[in-house]
């Protein structure tokens, strides 16, 4: 029984994303909450959204199918109206559901074992896609822009002569555009006047005072406002709650269950090159204890950790290089083994280098304060987007 | 001439003030906090009508009734618009 849930889950995977692969082609791009929209290495590691489906190795002996997506998402390929914002806001718990799935087969495409995740985001103030701030925000930032295209458009609305009045008008939209952007000295003079005229209102927009406004249009100047506006959310706080299962390989049966929470916040402004962002972590696991002949979960450990990222961000405001430095205690419940420490308490490292889009290096090194003894790994952590097929 | 215009907004919610100006006056204004069509009385041939606001995570399909210059549907992507149409 237990294998046939397991193929059904497997299909279903397969079929999804063959549905996702397809549809791509065809839809307007929809953006979910993706690895990459989230700002750096240390927060994919706790929260990822991407709808995506990994096969390895198809041919060989070991074969793995691995599926992670965001619940939304599923739900978005089969009812495009999702996308609607009533729609969007209503079935926005959605967003916050991850799902993993990865299933190793043997040459004779017998199931080996499995594991699965799920993850849920209990606070997620990053979304701006959800957040109620962002609209309010944006509308006070912007008020004195909004205005001031209204007041310009007013004048242009004054204009007899229909040709011109297009001709002002085509002109305005593309100054006042943040895509096809049309700059203040390639206007028409007339044109410069109207909008100089409107910036001497009082207590309104004066584009004048801008330092190389002819240059410059009020398109780049709100676009550029907005998206600075946008990267604030990036400090806002992030809580996820995660379950994570595991079988044996040669058996239908738990080998590991791991529950825990993982928050993270920034500290410095966004829009610094610099940022630290606080982390904080707990986590329970249940293991099988090797010791013993009978395979069950007796062996339980119970984790927590302290940490601050450092993130250094190059020109695009993008992070590259990260340093997280944390305190982190082990406890061992239950299913102590006989050289083990009940517990134990480590300063660890992890420098993290941003290789590509999708892909980062960390160097991870554990120092035990008491013994002295120091342990270091290196870890690959991608979303697999390169792998995409 | 009675006009509709209908915003639909994508992937969030988004704001929008849509404003009818007449030869220099404000004959309009309707501020549009989700998708749907909105009514315009009294608009005549010449008058032009202003869309400006912040368009959400996946954009924002804008469309009007009646003939304007340029012509829509239009498209927004996320972001602030800020946007003008002639009625033909």
């Amino acid at each position: 029984m237990k294998k046939h849930i397991c193929y059904i889950i497997i299909c279903l995977a397969i079929f999804i994303s063959k549905q996702n692969l397809n549809a791509q082609t065809k839809d307007v791009s929809i953006t979910i909450l993706t690895a990459d929209s989230l700002p750096t290495g240390n927060n994919k590691d706790i929260l990822t959204g991407f709808y995506n489906l990994y096969l390895n190795d198809l041919t060989g002996v070991n074969k793995e199918v691995k599926f992670s997506s965001n619940l939304f998402a599923i739900m978005l390929r089969y009812n495009k109206n999702l996308i609607i914002d009533t729609n969007y806001i209503k079935n926005s718990w959605a967003k916050r559901f991850n799902i993993d799935f990865d299933a190793s087969f043997e040459n004779s495409n017998k199931l080996k074992g499995f594991s699965m995740g799920l993850k849920y985001a209990i606070i997620d103030k990053r979304d701006v896609t959800i957040s109620k701030k962002l609209i309010p925000l944006a509308l006070g930032k912007l008020k004195l822009i909004l205005d001031f295209h209204r007041s310009v458009i007013s004048k242009i609305s004054i204009i007899k002569d229909s040709a011109l009045k297009k001709n002002y008008n085509d002109q305005a939209k593309k100054f006042f555009s943040s895509h096809d952007s049309l700059i203040f000295e390639n206007l028409y003079p007339e044109l410069q006047k109207i909008i100089l005229e409107c910036s001497k209102t009082k207590d309104g927009f004066d584009f004048s005072s801008v330092k190389n406004y002819s240059n410059l249009s009020i398109g780049m100047l709100a676009d550029k406002s907005y998206k600075e506006l946008l990267k604030s959310f990036q400090n806002m706080p992030l809580l996820v709650s995660y379950l994570n299962l595991t079988t044996f390989t040669n058996k239908f049966q738990m080998s590991n269950i791991d529950l825990g929470l993982d928050f993270s916040k920034g500290i410095i402004n966004p829009n610094a090159s610099n940022n630290l962002e606080l982390n904080i972590k707990g986590s329970l696991g249940f293991a099988n204890d090797t010791t013993k002949v009978n395979k069950d979960l007796s062996r339980s450990i119970a984790n927590g950790e302290i940490g601050l990222n450092w993130v250094i961000k190059g020109s695009d405001n993008r992070s590259n290089i990260e340093f997280k430095l944390s305190a982190s205690e082990n406890y061992i419940i239950s299913g102590l083994y006989n050289s083990e420490n009940k517990q134990l308490f480590t300063m660890n490292g992890t420098l993290r280098f941003r290789i590509s889009n999708d892909f980062w290096f960390p160097l991870e090194f554990k120092y035990d304060p008491k013994t002295g003894n120091v342990f270091g790994l290196i870890n690959i952590s991608s979303n697999f987007n390169w792998l995409r097929f | 001439m009675n006009v509709e215009v209908n915003i639909t907004f994508k992937g969030g919610a988004g704001n929008v003030t849509i404003t009818v100006f007449s030869n220099g006056n404000q004959v309009s204004q309707v501020v549009v906090l989700i998708s749907g069509t909105v009514p315009l009385t009294n608009v005549s041939s010449g008058d032009i009508i202003s869309i400006d606001g912040i368009s959400p995570a996946n954009g924002s399909d804008i469309s009007i009734s009646v003939s304007t210059d340029p012509p829509t549907p239009s498209h927004y992507e996320s972001g602030p618009i800020m946007d003008s149409y002639i009625v033909l």
